[in-house]
């Protein structure tokens, strides 16, 4: 049997009395690219944050290869990479400068550390700009300068979420095709998102998650053969289907 | 300690480039002592020019002011938005904190040592004890940085807080005879007086300079330290995931 990559159980984040995330449990396996799915406020990036160590969980568990991620938070941190859905860059920086400060906090040095640099300017395209300041970059190349900074340790694990929001058609390829590459290399990818034709285009497996909770969890192809009967061709449709067309106006607690 | 020296060298570069220390540390006092210098310049007393005067007392005054850039100082990474991959990438809060009080502590006490150099050469104060004054400088900036940073990590908003902390400093400023000499003084208001700190660091710096005394000197520079040493485990005690993170600052340039 394959082992687990990330096991997270019976997850309770709870905020001011509300349960905004309410005991959700999946496995990650490694290699997966999985598509994590939810209208504003159904909890993802809550999730997300409590998953990472970066909030504190009120009850369940989240295991790294079979171990608390409290047991060795040090490992963990050097195993994963997020790529927050904030631009995270420094403005007084340059863009190589970005990527060196970030990669020197996971420890690396000098030869090394010049390396991996230029290995992640590379991979998003943005050795030839490296010297500008993320300041003057465009939507596109802050989002993907903003990947570059998550990828340079080589994390086994990257949690990307929504990071293609408000950009142009063009950059929202060159990511994309970055993250299938990234998946192709071996790195298991956790997407959040709530475009569902990104979703559909990199992820095999989706999890649906709504009001705290995992709705469905499972392939792409066992999702749309589950709702083709009720014409429901879409992922869209099946997302409307299951969540629901009321609008979502409440505020993110996190 | 690679990511320990990359979070001082940013901080040292945030600090310098953001210009509140080195305005409110050199532009100000300068500018201070060059009012009050003209304006007061009848009043010398004991052989002590109203230039002299000023220097002596402003620069101390100047440092305490500080604590502002060094609560500004405590949120910029939440401000920023990198504060997530900051506290993602495997480095201690220990580390972070530490970086954050040292990069302070240098750049306040660098720029009052050539605000100090600069006054002395200008006003013709002697240079008696000036490694005693110096230490003190450094002191101060030490507790400075220190308790300020255990304030910006803790505190909700900058704006409500700097507007706090004005408040006692300008108090303790006036006090401690920052914008005009301490005559002698009625018991009960002498009393009053005393509970500045600003009023024992003036006047131990007046001892050492023209009476060549260094005791009271060497006790606040021993009590400065132990405070800052103080405040900088209560700054890590403090510090908090959660709370680090969170914060905006209107007008801030992401």
């Amino acid at each position: 049997m394959e082992t687990k990559q990330l096991q997270v159980s019976d997850l309770v984040k709870i905020y001011d009395g509300k349960k905004v995330v309410d005991g959700i449990s999946f496995d990650v396996y490694p290699g997966e690219m999985i598509g994590f799915l939810g209208a504003n406020g159904a909890g993802k990036s809550t999730s997300i944050r409590v998953m990472t160590g970066l909030e504190k969980r009120d009850s369940g568990d989240v295991l790294y290869c079979g171990k608390k991620i409290e047991e060795d938070y040090r490992s963990y941190q050097q195993e994963i990479g997020v790529v927050p859905q904030d631009i995270a860059l420094y403005n007084d920086l340059s863009a190589y400068d970005n990527v060196k400060f970030f990669c020197s906090l996971y420890g690396y040095r000098k030869k090394e550390l010049e390396q991996r640099v230029e290995e992640a300017l590379q991979f998003v395209g943005l050795w030839e700009h490296r010297k500008q300041s993320p300041k003057k970059y465009s939507g596109g190349m802050k989002r993907r300068l903003n990947i570059a900074c998550a990828i340079m340790h080589s994390p086994k694990l990257l949690i990307m979420d929504e990071p293609t929001v408000g950009i142009d058609p063009q950059s929202r390829n060159h990511i994309m095709e970055t993250i299938k590459e990234l998946n192709r290399r071996g790195t298991t990818i956790i997407y959040v998102s709530h475009y569902m034709e990104e979703i559909e285009a990199l992820c095999d497996r989706m999890i649906l998650m709504d009001h705290g909770t995992i709705l469905t969890d499972c392939s792409k192809e066992d999702l749309k053969a589950t709702y083709q009967e009720q014409n429901l061709l879409t992922l869209e449709d099946i997302f409307l289907h299951i969540t629901g067309k009321q609008l979502r106006d409440e505020v993110e607690s996190a | 300690m690679t990511a320990f020296m990359a979070e001082l060298k940013l901080n040292i570069r945030h600090r310098i480039c953001d210009g509140f220390a080195v305005g409110y540390n050199i532009l100000f006092p300068a500018i201070m002592i060059g009012l009050l210098g003209v304006l007061c310049r009848n009043f010398s007393h004991g052989g002590i020019s109203s230039y002299q005067y000023y220097s002596i007392v402003t620069i101390p005054f100047c440092i305490v002011m500080a604590l502002i850039t060094a609560a500004y100082a405590g949120k910029d990474d939440a401000y920023a938005k990198t504060a997530e991959r900051v506290l993602l990438s495997p480095i201690s809060k220990g580390s972070i904190v530490a970086a954050k009080i040292l990069s302070c502590t240098l750049v306040i006490f660098f720029s009052s040592i050539v605000t100090y150099i600069g006054a002395a050469l200008l006003t013709g104060i002697g240079m008696t004890g000036v490694g005693w004054i110096s230490y003190l400088f450094l002191m101060i900036s030490f507790v400075t940085a220190a308790l300020g940073i255990c304030i910006g990590l803790g505190m909700k908003n900058f704006l409500v807080v700097k507007n706090i902390i004005n408040l006692p400093i300008c108090l303790f400023g006036i006090m401690g005879g920052a914008f005009f000499p301490l005559g002698t003084l009625h018991p009960t208001e002498a009393a009053v007086m005393n509970l500045s700190p600003l009023r024992w660091i003036n006047k131990s710096i007046f001892l050492m300079l023209y009476d060549g005394q260094s005791i009271l000197i060497v006790r606040i520079c021993i009590i400065l330290l132990i405070v800052g040493i103080l405040c900088s485990l209560l700054a890590v005690t403090v510090f908090k995931k959660e709370e680090y993170c969170n914060g905006s600052l209107p007008g801030y340039e992401e």
